[in-house]
Parts: structure tokens; sequence; C-alpha cells
């Protein structure tokens, strides 16, 4: 199914979920305390918006993303290449890192708090542990899974290192580095909430904690909301560019296909 | 053009060393199109990446009076770069560093194997023989002296076969090249090359000669097939 009838039925879901919600908030007997009518939450959100409350919050959040994911791209790539090239290395830090990264993020939270205190440092470093791994798993094996065949092209036309490196290698390697960076953003997110919810005065996970000490549920939904539709557009946009660039790729095909 | 000297090239494998060549000597005059003929596993394209310096002998030599950069490979699969588009996969070999007098001319490559119409197209949008035409025209573009082609039509339809095998006869015709073409199918050899070499068990065991002209009729070349054939049997 291509073009308009696909879109249509990707979004009847929601539009299916909403119906149900309105008509289920209608009928005698639906819990408004836990899922207002999604009128009331409608209104809510505009307050919030109207207020520049939400834009507070998730300016807060989008920063500390960031910052965090941006760190491990340019600390897990490099070392990503390192663990599929270097063998010493790969040796001495594969142990480590199989270890570290089945440790949840936020369990080392309250350490992080006695370490770097109750200010952003210890959220971005949250969102770092969550997004490094899928960095760079994924970076090692675009290293490792470049097509050799590709490489003995480039040495039946005399190409230096240099330029197996910059003309084969590193488009090969592009597409998987791609969808680790993409995994990875998701799991900033999810990451970050949770360090929000346990320790912090801003950002949408703060806000969601707040609405549940004054029982409103409606903000909550509404931070829900936001957190789904910042999420799945950041990854439509990944998926997207994705595409463009990778068009012969699976993970091209798989954005394609978003 | 080329000379290989009592080649032998031995693996080291899990359960012991394995013997893929042994003593092979073989002499391929400039010019000439020689085909590499033997059952699957018998050598034929250990001693082609030998000679290409994709490998190394354990023991004997390659003379090759072309330079390195003039030896042309085409693989059994197309192996094309699948980010790049027909017309930069052909002209790959820009990036090698060569000056640009001594490549090809892209149009009249894209020209010659009918890809004019493709030089846009990305390798997953081709055919199977679309794409070996690309891998052929890559090789052509950097005027290679001696060409050496393994199984290069092998995984293609008959139809598209055949129309590889009569551009590569004519690019050949056209002189300058020395080919070296790896294959199993004996009327493939019989139509393209004016030598036949026979490989079995990693050593060459007969050599023919092609005398007939181009375009050859297989029907006239019944017994020469026929002694081929007993060859690679070995009866």
């Amino acid at each position: 199914m291509r073009g308009w009838g696909r879109r249509v039925l990707s979004v009847s879901g929601f539009v299916l979920l909403l119906l149900l919600w309105h008509w289920g908030s209608a009928r005698p007997g639906w819990n408004h305390f836990l899922f207002p009518a999604p009128l009331l939450v409608l209104r809510r959100m505009a307050s919030l918006l109207s207020g520049g409350v939400l834009a507070r919050h998730l300016s807060a959040s989008l920063m500390r993303v960031f910052s965090g994911f941006g760190i491990s791209v340019l600390v897990a790539f490099p070392m990503g290449i390192a663990l599929a090239l270097v063998p010493v290395f790969s040796l001495l830090a594969r142990p480590l890192l199989n270890f570290a990264r089945q440790i949840p993020p936020l369990a080392v939270v309250p350490l992080l708090i006695l370490g770097l205190g109750i200010g952003e440092a210890s959220r971005i470093a949250v969102v770092v542990m969550a997004s490094f791994f899928p960095i760079l798993l994924n970076a090692e094996n675009g290293i490792l899974h470049v097509d050799r065949r590709l490489l003995e092209v480039g040495k039946t036309l005399s190409f230096s290192r240099w330029a197996l490196f910059r003309r084969i290698a590193f488009p090969a390697f592009f597409p998987y580095f791609f969808v680790g960076v993409r995994l990875a953003l998701s799991y900033s997110w999810r990451s970050l909430i949770g360090a929000e919810i346990v320790a912090a005065s801003s950002g949408i996970g703060y806000m969601i904690r707040e609405a549940e000490t004054l029982s409103r549920s409606d903000t909550i939904i509404c931070g829900v909301l936001v957190l789904g539709c910042v999420g799945a557009f950041s990854d439509f946009l990944l998926a997207t560019v994705s595409a463009r660039l990778f068009p012969w790729s699976r993970s091209g095909e798989q954005a394609q296909g978003f | 053009m080329v000379r290989v000297e009592n080649l032998t090239k031995i693996y080291e494998m899990e359960n012991g060393p394995v013997t893929a060549l042994r003593g092979v000597s073989l002499h391929l005059p400039a010019g000439s199109f020689v085909a590499l003929l033997g059952k699957s596993g018998c050598g034929k394209t250990t001693l082609l990446r030998l000679i290409a310096g994709l490998e190394s002998p354990s023991e004997g030599e390659v003379f090759c009076s072309a330079p390195r950069a003039n030896v042309g490979y085409v693989f059994q699969e197309a192996r094309l770069m699948p980010w790049l588009s027909v017309a930069d996969n052909i002209r790959f070999a820009e990036w090698s560093g060569r000056e640009r007098e001594t490549l090809g001319d892209l149009e009249g490559i894209l020209r010659t194997l009918g890809l004019s119409e493709f030089a846009g197209a990305f390798p997953h949008e081709l055919s199977g023989g679309m794409a070996q035409r690309v891998a052929l025209g890559r090789t052509l573009f950097c005027k290679p002296h001696l060409i050496l082609m393994d199984e290069p039509f092998g995984a293609l339809d008959w139809f598209t076969r055949k129309a590889l095998q009569g551009d590569l006869l004519r690019l050949w015709q056209e002189g300058g090249k020395t080919v070296l073409f790896v294959t199993h199918d004996i009327d493939e050899a019989l139509l393209l090359a004016d030598h036949v070499v026979v490989l079995r068990e990693g050593e060459v065991i007969d050599r023919f000669q092609v005398e007939r002209p181009h375009p050859r009729n297989s029907a006239e070349l019944y017994s020469l097939r026929e002694r081929i054939l007993f060859s690679i049997e070995g009866v």
C-alpha cells in the first residue's frame, strides 16, 4: 500500500483510540480521576502551552537530552571503532563495557547525585549512560560488518589505505552507526524522564511528578503525550534522514516504512 | 604479459593444510584471451587472486609486465558500491589517485555497455545483468592492459550471458587487452577464448588452442569440446 492510503491507515489507530477514549469518558462508571475526558486534557494542554509552562519544561528536557546524546556520540563513536580495530583495547575494555551496560542508568542516579550534585550534570550523565551503548555497539558492528568483498574491489583498483577507508569502509559503516544513533536518542528520552522524576526542578519528568503530588492526572497525560510526540517526531526526523542518505540499506528501508 | 612460475598456494585450515594450487606454471602472451577451465574447487579463482595480488603465494612467483594499476579484475558478483550511482561506480577508480589521462571516457563506456539511460540509477535498482555490465565498465574505466575475470557471467540468465559475452568479445577484438577468463562452462570458453587451460585439483592438466575465427559455432568445435571434457573429467 502506498501514498495516502498508507498515511490514513497509519494515523487511524490514533484516531480510533481517541474516539474510544471520548466515547468511554461519556459512559457512567468511567474513572475521571485517572482518565479525564480528552477535551479536558486538551484544555489543560492549551493552558500549559499558553502559560509557557510546557515550553519551559520541554526546553529543559531537550537541553539535557541533546547534551547527553551529543557527549555519547563524541565518545562512543571513536571508542566503537577502536573496539573493532584495536584487539588489545577490545580485550581490555570489552568485559568492563559488558558489565557496565547491564546496569540500568537509573540505578546509579543516587550515586551520581552524591558525586555530581543535584544540578544538570547528574541528569545529563544519566542520558549519557543510556545513549552510550547503542552508539558504541553499532559503531563497532558497523566496522565489523563492512563487506570485505567491497574492500577487495578497492584493492584491485589500487586504492591507498586511506582511500579504502574513506571511499569504501566509511560509507559502508555509516548506516549501521546511524541505527545506533536512532536507538540512542530513543533511550535518552526514556532515561531522562526517569532521572527527572527522581531528582529535578524542571523538565517534563519533573512536571509529571509535580502533577502526581497535586493529583492532576490531566497534566500527567499532557506530559505523556508530549513525550510520545517529541520522541516519535525526533525518530521520524532521523528515519527520514536515514532513508535519504542510505536508501540501499536495511535501516533505510525500515526508515521508509516508518 | 603474465608469466606464472611454479605457483603453489596452501591454506592453513582448522583441519590441517589444504593445497589449492600446486606448482602451476602459465604464460599469457599480450593480446591473448585465455580461458581457465575446471570443476569447482580446482583452484581457478585462487590462481586469479594470486595474479591480481589479492593473496600471496606459498611458493612460486607471478611476473606481470603491466603495472598493477593496469590490471583489471571482474568478480563473479558485481560488487558495486551500493551508495553510488551507476556513473559513480564506473568512475570509482578516480579515487585511486591516478592521473585523469590514464582513465577512460565515462560517456563512451556508458554508451558501449548500453548503460547511458541508467547512469543515475543505483545498484539496488539494477538487474543482475545490468549490475555486471557496470562492474565491467568499472574495470574498463581503468583502461586495463590485463583483465582478470572470475566467472563474471556465471550467475546470469542465458540471454544476458550471451549479450555480455558479445560485449566482451567486441571489446577484446578492439585490441590492446589481454584477458584471463575463469569459467566452468566449456562452451563459454570455446566461444570466447583463443587458449583454454584446464585445471584439475590445483594443477594444470592440459592446454588447448582454439583456432576458429569469431563468431564461432559450437557445432564446429564439437571434437575439441569432447577432448576438453575428457581432460576435465580425467578420463
